[in-house]
């Protein structure tokens, strides 16, 4: 039932070119910007730009017009379209946050890897334990990324959204709560950069995980009444 | 089929306009048409949320087929006003994807518009078919369901001038097949020509209204009569014939200088006698009519009337249709 489900947000996902735009732009710029970077002589040129450009801007502006895209005017607006046509709600909440979730996945996953390909400098770790490294936090980053503005999409028309993007911007390094509960300061610190919240990247991880699963429950709830 | 005991409920809250609520609201229906007439402020939008299980309760009971409305999701057609089609497919997609979610066997979807008349949208983006087109399809499919519970708001409204005919036969049909059908509308004119019932919703009350009080008050219903300008010196004789007839107790006419049209209220106790009447002498005198319907009375009327009754009288409509394309099915 899930995938019959799955068939409407992925349509609209893939037939609405413009939703790709901002992807788009964004894989632009983060591969023009390692270009540079790795003309420009830099030797832990993939190190720079995964911490910088790629986990401070491009994850999760990439997931944030994914999910922009895929509930536009809001999750319960897309959700509702499947109702009327005989969907549970919450099933219907739930593949449509799931699709959308594997799109942000997929894309962010392979905009790490070119980024680690082309920003590759002498003194990186090897390609060929950075590619996967880049791969999987891509991966996990983006899904947490697009649940995380799910629920800001499940809120009203989705203006929420904005919202926690400048949470995550704002309190997502550090040691704060908020820090636990947003994903930047874990992508960071899967990236080598600083610990978020003293944990060790192996438990951000694991927090990464969580998340996912929780702010996926939560925009799943938010959407069980249209 | 659906049992609702005690209901009370608010809508949401909209910026300068009254929250919607339902007050206390009890009612059992198990099939057929149920026209529940008043306005969204009244809470009739809300009342089918409810039932669709769209919105929460605050007091009472809700069953639908004897569960709570969640359980029984695929089971009921709700069509609200504004209806929002998946974006990206096209519309024999949505056609497919509803008998997939409903677990119906599927069924062409040209077969399914065709009841609606609507077979040359089935390639169409739902991103590009217009408010009404959706609206349109989704009263299609609903109509065309196999979903025992069919709730639609204002049914009529916004329609191609032959449509209304095909959603009164549709949902007629599927109330005939033992559906239990809930229709909303602000329109008197709506409720009868559809409901087998009528009930009145006013700000949250529901109350059990008598097609005859729709009509025209109590014991007297009204059939309205539109003559084109060209059957003008024949308006007396059709009237002379009518006003011997025993089933009517009065006729009035009155001519519309603007388009030369004359209108006609033809009323007396029975409905069908009055309209029986009517047919009859227009076969008699052979003038050409542009539209009978029966004459209802207003919303404000009908509410006026139930608060007192003897108030009540037959109202001419101040207004002649526009003369041209006889809506199919009102003659």
């Amino acid at each position: 039932m899930t995938l019959t489900l799955a068939r409407a947000p992925m349509a609209r996902l893939l037939r609405t070119p413009r939703a790709w735009w901002p992807v788009v732009g964004w894989g632009l710029f983060v591969v023009l910007h390692a270009l540079s970077v790795r003309t420009g002589g830099t030797t832990n040129g993939t190190d720079q730009m995964m911490r910088g450009a790629f986990a401070f801007l491009v994850l999760p502006l990439v997931s944030y017009s994914l999910v922009g895209a895929s509930f536009e005017g809001g999750l319960k607006k897309s959700v509702r379209s499947l109702v009327l046509l005989g969907a549970a709600p919450r099933k219907a909440a739930l593949a449509s946050t799931l699709v959308t979730v594997s799109a942000a996945a997929l894309v962010s996953a392979v905009l790490a890897a070119v980024v680690s390909v082309l920003a590759h400098g002498a003194t990186d770790p090897p390609l060929a334990v950075d590619l996967p490294a880049s791969f999987g936090t891509g991966l996990l980053g983006g899904a947490t990324y697009a649940a995380y503005f799910s629920v800001g999409s499940a809120v009203g028309k989705g203006s929420m959204r904005g919202f926690l993007l400048g949470v995550d911007w704002l309190f997502g390094s550090g040691s704060g709560l908020l820090a636990m509960l947003t994903p930047r300061g874990h992508v960071t610190s899967l990236l080598g950069g600083p610990l978020c919240a003293d944990l060790p990247p192996r438990l951000s991880s694991v927090v990464l995980l969580l998340l996912l699963a929780v702010y996926t429950s939560i925009a799943v709830r938010l959407t069980h009444r249209l | 089929m659906i049992v609702l005991t005690g209901v009370v409920a608010k809508g949401e809250a909209r910026r300068r306009m009254p929250v919607p609520t339902l007050k206390n609201v009890s009612l059992a229906w198990e099939r057929g048409v149920l026209a529940v007439v008043g306005s969204e402020l009244d809470g009739t939008s809300l009342l089918l949320r409810i039932i669709a299980g769209a919105d929460r309760l605050q007091h009472g009971r809700l069953e639908v087929l004897g569960q709570p409305p969640s359980e029984v999701q695929p089971r009921i057609a709700y069509v609200p006003q504004d209806v929002a089609l998946p974006e990206g497919l096209r519309v024999e997609e949505v056609c497919a994807l509803s008998s997939a979610l409903r677990e119906e066997p599927p069924r062409p979807a040209r077969e399914r518009l065709a009841v609606l008349g609507l077979e040359a949208l089935v390639s169409r983006r739902t991103s590009s078919l217009s408010p009404v087109e959706a609206r349109a399809v989704a009263l299609a499919l609903a109509v065309t369901s196999i979903a025992p519970i069919v709730l639609v708001e204002e049914p009529l409204w916004g329609l191609s001038p032959v449509a209304p005919a095909r959603v009164t036969n549709a949902l007629r049909a599927r109330a005939a097949q033992g559906a239990c059908v809930i229709v909303t509308t602000a329109s008197v004119r709506d409720a009868t020509r559809l409901g087998d019932q009528l009930v009145l919703l006013t700000q949250g009350v529901l109350t059990p209204l008598s097609p005859g009080l729709a009509h025209a008050g109590q014991g007297v219903a009204s059939v309205r009569v539109v003559l084109p300008k060209s059957e003008g010196p024949r308006v007396d004789e059709l009237c002379e014939i009518l006003r011997a007839s025993p089933v009517v107790a009065s006729v009035e006419a009155a001519p519309f200088e603007a388009s030369g049209a004359s209108v006609l209220l033809v009323s007396g106790p029975e409905l069908l006698a009055v309209a029986a009447a009517v047919n009859m002498a227009i076969a008699q005198t052979k003038v050409h009519v542009d539209a009978i319907e029966s004459a209802v009375l207003s919303l404000e009327q009908i509410r006026s009337a139930m608060t007192s009754p003897r108030t009540v009288a037959p109202v001419p409509a101040p207004e002649p249709p526009a003369p041209s394309l006889p809506r199919e099915g009102e003659s």
